[in-house]
């Protein structure tokens, strides 16, 4: 196997220094080595010859995360039994799960949604999201998701990184990890939310907990300063900041000169003109008013609840389209979603703000030839329970909800996976989130229990050793 | 299904393969690691002791020390100078490797100052040192490592790395992630202990179980904060998994940091790869299952009595009042604990409930996880008082606080660890309850259980059980803990250690490079009496620790050990995150020195960084960008990782900005650029500049100031978005009579951190009234103010340029007290004087309460001053009144200036900004009357300015302020010199020989 693109360093430690200053990747070159020692057969492809475990359409993924929970119950997965049953408490033939705010014995919540089918496969979806509707064709619908959190904090976290418990790398981490970036002008795995407020675990959700921080998400911001420390500071011209990087790039190359071994040097002499690049790119890539008017009203931008869901969508898009690997757009951040009571008046809002800009997504992707190689994923970190809380609400429910998958080879107008009768508890065909993960990570052709990294001894996996791919999601 | 056999499959994998990781082994791993738990349970029907094979009882970590001898080298050059070099030589000799000369007196100080302090020397002792080295090298070595050792500064650096093992964090992770306000003693001990050079044997037994071994001593209680370092989940419902996972982080951490094993794999299974039945696992928790967390003062005898017998003061003179607020508060506590407990599942329920006499220790270990949770719930029961009640309930509490004079402070609270009962729980499977376990060491070491202190050789009240533990971890024979310390002593000197991997000497880390220099240095330390100040001078007076680092290796090097895995010179290590924020500082002469005490908050603090405030979540500005640890997991090796946000935070941040400028106007004060680029030089590198670098930084200078002369254009950043001003509901106060129900909410940090009020040229005079509607979030922990509006610069200069005034609310730290609504102004007073003043109304403003606010400000004529009128009105409280207090002053003239523009929630200048909603806002032009007011019976109608943020029209003066974030500082166009002399000063802190150590 010859790779003219991979040298092989001179140790590990050079690599990853090397590879740090490009944000390079460094699992890619392991896998190539272990590979070929055991004489497997690297394939490549189109995408700049990484080798591709699997068979991998995505190049890119938009994780779409409703933060706080939204209702399976009330948009995707529609119970007759529940309606009947509206008022009474759970059947004696269900298993009390423990819910979060202790409410197991309080009555049936029925949902007030009109339903009807849509598309070639007659896919169910409520009337609070009008636009979803017009997309069914593309997206397939897993209607079996579970998770082992069961309040916000352990159930993000799992969401995100695979684990209730803080401390491991978030699944953007693990892929950029995996394959590297496209555009080193930008980061390769962003994030993007819709308010002021944080999600909960904060910046754990996008960081790479043992892994080092190469592959962490940025938290791209509203407003003119998008990244941290982005903007020179006031008084500083670009023409200013140019010198000023030439003068630390003439300082640094004479310190280097009689140290040619140490490939950290010029590593970092390279970061300075990526960061210097990445000054002018990415208020271009940001910018939104490049859009045309029908685009913009196509995702809602300006729209009176949608804007600011609308923006991140067109921005998502805009930066997969530059090659970012991950994006990850909270909607609802700072857990909105989370309808304790009153899920009439919280959904109606959440989906008022979402629908449109999701279904736009899709829409626009798919004009641009974008969708077969973008793997669009929403979902909450749990759904709803069919009991009801504080009479008008319902409580989290991590052991059945729904999520749905687009794009990167994913066959739409599926829905895979059933709760039971009254939408509590997945029964057919359940989904873990480790599964979701690995069904991830597969769309980009990663096997998730090869993807590796050594931690204190330890070799570590994005799925903790237990996902599957849920093969059907690609038909 | 295939007979899972993992020995064979390992043994297959192994055979005459190295644990280097190779592909093929790697693979290995995997294959084993993706076999379900569950299907290693046959092979766990065996003894332990049975399940380890011949071969891994042979892994070299496991067996005991060996007492090597200094290898004999022929040393023709006479470089080694202890038995280290002897060592060190005795693996090059053989390879024809040389090793490399002495590095020079300025690398060897710098090195030395980052060792053993963490921060750079300065100038002046850079040439004192080089001075003394050329007269007597070996003595000069020695004097300043003496030095540093005795310098307070060692504790800081050596602390730091302690609690990057540790995983050190003053908060409990998690969403809420709260503060843990005394976790700081802990980490103050650790650095005091290191000073003294406490033998590091006690170092450790204190930490794991100071409570049992010196009971009666303050800084043996205060060392067990080690144990109280879990993750901590306020509001989990599942207290038994809780109370498991804190459990096992305590026995996982111990395992990695203490003794090098990542006994953590065998949680669920034997260990894949080396020789630990999963019944280590819980043999080794078995020692430490009676924890108890202990929120306790660390006093001596006598500051206890005393305290107690102040306490017992403050008891007896409140007592009727408090037993009146008890029996209010019965009812409502009962209910709040009520609610609480059934959250908890039924069995939990029924075990908080079970009688005192009938509960276990493990019972009372999970009863208290539930009862932090009902304490929380009863603690707001005062918020369920109404009406007549609650009004009593108020007096009593100013009564209350009137006996504050006779309540006795704190001292030294900490959190230490003690045991819940003699009778500690054994260790269990949390799934497979039926197995239990006593405690007990690796049994590859000692299979029978661990015997446990008679009652008459340990305290009462504890088992002995982490004392016999920490006995066996701290044995001058330990083959695993002195092996590890003595390679982490190593590693810090080093850049690696001799196992590379530093918390994993099992079979999936590293093997030593020099296994005979680590069983020396492991049995040195014990027979230094476990002083670590003596391993360091040990090791930093060897040849090997000076070598060079830059150096040509020769043929045999280049052939044999290219990657310098023997040490034929020194390696070339990264600033830690810590270092380079500390070195930034001492370069601007800023550092403050000041030790110990509770963290720091904010960016911009000169403390050193082992003081900042270290919440879990978020991190610091250096700690976040430049790799530091993560507080969750042990940290023995920091990663260096080198992206584009480090170049672009040490281009552009603040901080750097500041300290750049402060470098910069040192070096200005020199006469010439000659003598300021020296300076500048000084100041960060430690040197005088070569020939050629002066000339290119006078080039440098010249092409900055050319740029600065060029016209401004507008950095081509993207178009601006709308600076239209959001609105949201405003919460607490449903009536809009005079709110119109809408808010700006206006957030630090965020992109609403303040607005500005344009075109409004100072119509409002010097005799002028502000109101706003508003609900405040929070105060500053220091003490800033919450700015309410402002037409200020807050220069702090006192002069005709400063002119201004500022509405606002103190924070904490405030020498007027928190939540007081003052005016500030700087003004021309009676005496026709540029004059700054605190008007104060010592109306307090609460958090998280809609609240009218005025403040009606005239100035004085003549000889008087003039006043401020505040009002204050709870909105919150139908049936609360308007307080009025009229403040005198001593301003006649003007306080303001045309050309400072007028903020709502912040200043013409940074920071001290609101942190809230504000839901109106009306300036007017005069002394308003008090029926004139928003909430008087006839409101004026002719203010300049009022909004209430629903009117369009009027948003549109309304803009939001450019955010501070990073707190940029302009550069001031008028001084070309200091300017390109800061970006001269900047790029030197940007410079690769700043950032490492040669």
């Amino acid at each position: 196997m010859k790779l003219s693109h991979f040298e092989r360093p001179r140790s590990r430690r050079d690599f990853l220094a090397r590879a740090g200053a490009g944000f390079g990747s460094v699992a890619l070159t392991d896998l190539l080595f272990r590979q070929g020692a055991l004489g497997a057969k690297a394939t490549t492809n189109a995408i700049g010859n990484l080798p591709h475990h699997g068979k991998g359409k995505a190049k890119s993924v938009i994780f779409l995360f409703m933060e706080g929970g939204p209702s399976h119950l009330d948009s995707f997965d529609p119970k007759p039994l529940l309606n009947k049953l509206a008022g009474q408490p759970l059947p004696a033939s269900f298993n009390r799960p423990l819910t979060a705010m202790g409410e197991q014995e309080s009555p049936l919540l029925g949902d007030k949604r009109v339903w009807k089918q849509f598309g070639q496969a007659g896919t169910w979806v409520s009337d609070w999201l009008p636009h979803t509707q017009t997309i069914v064709d593309d997206i397939c619908v897993i209607r079996s998701c579970k998770q082992d959190g069961l309040n916000h904090v352990g159930s993000v976290c799992q969401m995100n990184t695979g684990s209730i418990l803080a401390g491991r790398p978030s699944l953007g981490a693990w892929s950029v990890y995996g394959l590297g970036t496209e555009n080193e002008n930008l980061p390769s795995f962003v994030v993007l939310k819709d308010s002021d407020a944080m999600p909960f675990n904060g910046t754990r959700n996008w960081g790479t907990g043992f892994m080092p921080s190469t592959y962490q998400g940025t938290l791209f911001r509203f407003g003119d300063e998008p990244v941290a420390d982005l903007n020179n500071p006031a008084g500083v011209s670009r023409a200013r900041q140019r010198k000023r990087i030439d003068f630390i790039n003439q300082l640094n190359r004479a310190h280097a000169a009689p140290r040619p071994r140490q490939s950290d040097l010029e590593a970092r002499i390279a970061s300075f003109e990526l960061a210097y690049r990445m000054q002018a790119e990415i208020p271009l890539a940001v910018n939104l008013d490049e859009e045309p008017q029908y685009i913009k009203d196509l995702y809602g931008v300006d729209g009176e609840k949608t804007d600011a869901v609308a923006r991140n969508c067109l921005l998502a898009r805009r930066l997969v389209e530059r090659g970012v690997r991950f994006v990850e757009v909270f909607c609802g951040t700072g857990s909105k979603w989370d309808a304790h009571s009153g899920i009439e008046k919280n959904h109606t809002d959440r989906f008022a703000e979402t629908d449109q800009p999701v279904a736009a997504l899709i829409k626009d992707l798919k004009q641009r030839g974008l969708l077969d190689e973008t793997l669009v994923i929403w979902g909450g970190e749990f759904g709803r329970t069919p009991m009801s809380e504080k009479g008008d609400g319902r409580d989290h429910n991590p052991w059945g909800f729904t999520m749905w998958m687009a794009g990167g080879g994913v066959k739409g107008g599926q829905v895979l996976g059933a709760t039971d009768e009254l939408g509590l508890y997945a029964v057919e065909e359940p989904q873990h989130v480790h599964d979701l993960h690995a069904t991830v990570l597969h769309a980009l052709g990663l096997d998730a229990l090869e993807l590796v990294y050594m931690n204190n001894g330890t070799e570590e996996n994005p799925v903790i050793n237990q996902g599957r791919p849920y093969l059907k999601v690609f038909g | 299904m295939p007979e899972y056999s993992p020995s064979s499959l390992i043994a297959a994998l192994l055979s005459g393969g190295k644990a280097r990781l190779s592909p093929a082994f790697a693979f290995g791993l995997l294959l084993l690691a993706i076999v379900p738990p569950g299907l290693a349970t046959a092979q766990e029907k065996k003894a332990p002791v049975d399940r380890i094979r011949a071969e891994d009882r042979d892994y070299w970590f496991f067996k005991p020390l060996t007492d090597p001898r200094v290898p004999a080298v022929k040393d023709a050059g006479g470089w080694a100078r202890n038995e280290i070099d002897q060592f060190i030589l005795g693996k090059l000799e053989p390879k024809g490797i040389a090793p490399a000369p002495a590095a020079d007196a300025r690398t060897l100080i710098r090195r030395a100052y980052f060792d053993l302090t963490g921060l750079p020397p300065s100038h002046e002792e850079i040439q004192a040192f080089s001075k003394a080295y050329a007269a007597n090298p070996d003595g000069a070595v020695a004097d300043l490592i003496d030095d540093l050792l005795e310098s307070p500064q060692y504790g800081e650096r050596w602390g730091r790395i302690w609690l990057d093992l540790v995983r050190y964090g003053e908060s409990n992770g998690y969403k809420a992630d709260e503060y843990r306000p005394h976790m700081w003693r802990y980490r103050d001990w650790v650095i005091r202990s290191l000073n003294a050079d406490m033998p590091y044997d006690q170092f450790v037994r204190w930490q794991l179980a100071g409570d049992e071994i010196a009971p009666d001593n303050p800084e043996a209680l205060t060392a067990t904060g080690y144990l109280r370092l879990w993750p901590y989940e306020s509001n989990q419902r599942n207290a038994p998994s809780q109370w498991n996972i804190i459990l096992e982080d305590i026995t996982d951490i111990t395992g990695s940091v203490l003794m090098g094993v990542s006994i953590g794999c065998a949680k669920c299974h034997d260990h894949k790869f080396d020789p630990i039945p999963r019944d280590d696992y819980f043999r080794m928790q078995a020692f430490f299952t009676g924890v108890y967390p202990h929120d306790t003062m660390a006093t001596t005898p006598a500051e206890r009595a005393a305290y107690d017998a102040q306490q017992a003061k403050w008891e007896t003179a409140t007592a009727e009042i408090r037993a009146e607020m008890d029996r209010m508060l019965e009812k409502p506590r009962q209910s709040a604990a009520a609610g609480q407990v059934k959250q908890f599942s039924p069995e939990l329920q029924a075990l908080y409930h079970k009688p005192e006499a009938e509960r276990t220790p493990l019972d009372l270990q999970i009863r208290m996880l539930i009862q932090r949770q009902v304490d929380i719930s009863e603690a707001k029961a005062d918020s369920k008082l109404k009406d007549e009640t609650k009004k009593r309930y108020t007096e009593l509490q100013e009564k209350l606080k009137s006996f504050d004079n006779l309540k006795p402070k704190p001292v030294n609270e900490i959190y230490a660890i003690r045991d819940i009962r003699p009778d500690i729980p054994p260790a269990r499977i949390l799934d497979e309850p039926e197995r239990q376990f006593r405690p007990g060491f690796l049994t590859i070491l000692d299979p029978g259980d661990a015997s446990l202190p008679k009652p008459a050789e340990r305290p009462k009240d504890s088992s002995g059980a982490r004392t016999t533990f920490a006995n066996w971890v701290t044995r001058a024979d330990n083959p695993l803990s002195t092996r590890v310390i003595a390679n982490r002593l190593w590693h810090y000197h080093f850049g690696i250690g001799i196992v590379e991997s530093a918390n994993d000497f099992g079979k999936q880390g590293y093997l030593p490079t020099h296994p005979e220099l680590l069983d020396w240095l492991a049995r040195r330390l014990p027979a230094e009496g476990w002083s670590l100040k003596a391993m360091h001078r040990l090791i930093m007076n060897s040849s090997t620790w000076r070598q060079a680092s830059v150096t040509e290796p020769g043929a045999a090097a280049e052939e044999n050990d290219p990657d310098n895995h023997l040490l034929w010179r020194q390696r070339v290590r990264r600033l830690e995150a810590e270092q380079l924020r500390d070195a930034t500082l001492a370069s601007s002469r800023e550092l403050d020195p000041k030790m110990g005490g509770e963290g720091v908050t904010g960016e911009d603090t000169k403390r050193r960084a082992i003081y900042q405030r270290l919440m879990k979540n978020p991190r610091t500005l250096f700690l976040n960008t430049f790799d530091g640890p993560d507080g969750f997991n042990s940290c023995s090796r920091r990663d260096v990782t080198t992206i584009a946000p480090q170049a672009l935070m040490m281009l552009n941040n603040g901080f750097l900005t500041q300290r750049a400028r402060q470098i910069a106007s040192l070096a200005a004060a020199e006469k010439d650029d000659a003598g300021a680029i020296d300076k500048a030089f000084a100041l960060t590198l430690g040197r005088q500049p070569t020939g050629e670098e002066e000339s290119q930084a006078r080039d440098f200078l010249a092409i900055i100031r050319e740029e600065i002369a060029k016209p401004a254009t507008p950095p081509a950043a993207a178009p601006k978005p709308e600076p239209k001003v959001k609105t949201t509901a405003f919460k607490g106060f449903p009536e809009t009579s005079f709110t119109g129900g809408q808010a700006v909410n206006i957030q630090p940090d965020s992109l609403y951190e303040k607005i500005e009020i344009r075109d409004l040229p100072r119509p409002e005079g010097d005799t002028f009234t502000v109101e706003a509607v508003l609900n405040l979030d929070s105060l500053y922990p220091d003490a800033s103010v919450r700015t309410i509006a402002s037409r200020w610069n807050n220069s702090g200069d006192l002069s005709v340029d400063s002119y201004g005034w500022s509405l606002g609310i103190t924070s904490e730290k405030s020498k007027y007290q928190p939540a007081n609504l003052i005016v500030q102004i700087t003004g021309q007073d009676t005496a026709g004087n540029p004059r700054y003043e605190v008007v104060a109304s010592d109306l307090r403003i609460p958090k998280q309460t809609p609240y009218y606010v005025a403040a009606v400000v005239e100035v004085g004529a003549g000889k008087d001053g003039g006043t401020v009128t505040f009002h204050a009105r709870n909105l919150a409280d139908p049936k609360a009144t308007t307080q009025t207090v009229v403040v005198p002053h001593s301003f006649t003239g003007p306080v303001s200036l045309p050309e400072r523009r007028l903020f709502l929630g912040g200043r013409d200048a940074p920071h001290h900004l609101f942190d809230g909603a504000i839901a109106r806002f009306r300036l007017s032009n005069r002394a308003l009357e008090t029926k004139e007011l928003l909430i008087g019976e006839q409101p004026a109608t002719d203010a300049l300015v009022d909004a209430n943020f629903t009117q369009p029209a009027l948003t549109e003066k309304l803009v939001r302020a450019e955010p501070e974030a990073g707190a940029k500082v302009a550069s001031k166009p008028a001084d070309p010199r200091l300017n390109s002399l800061l970006d001269l000063s900047l790029a030197l802190l940007n410079s690769n020989e700043f950032l490492y150590i040669d």
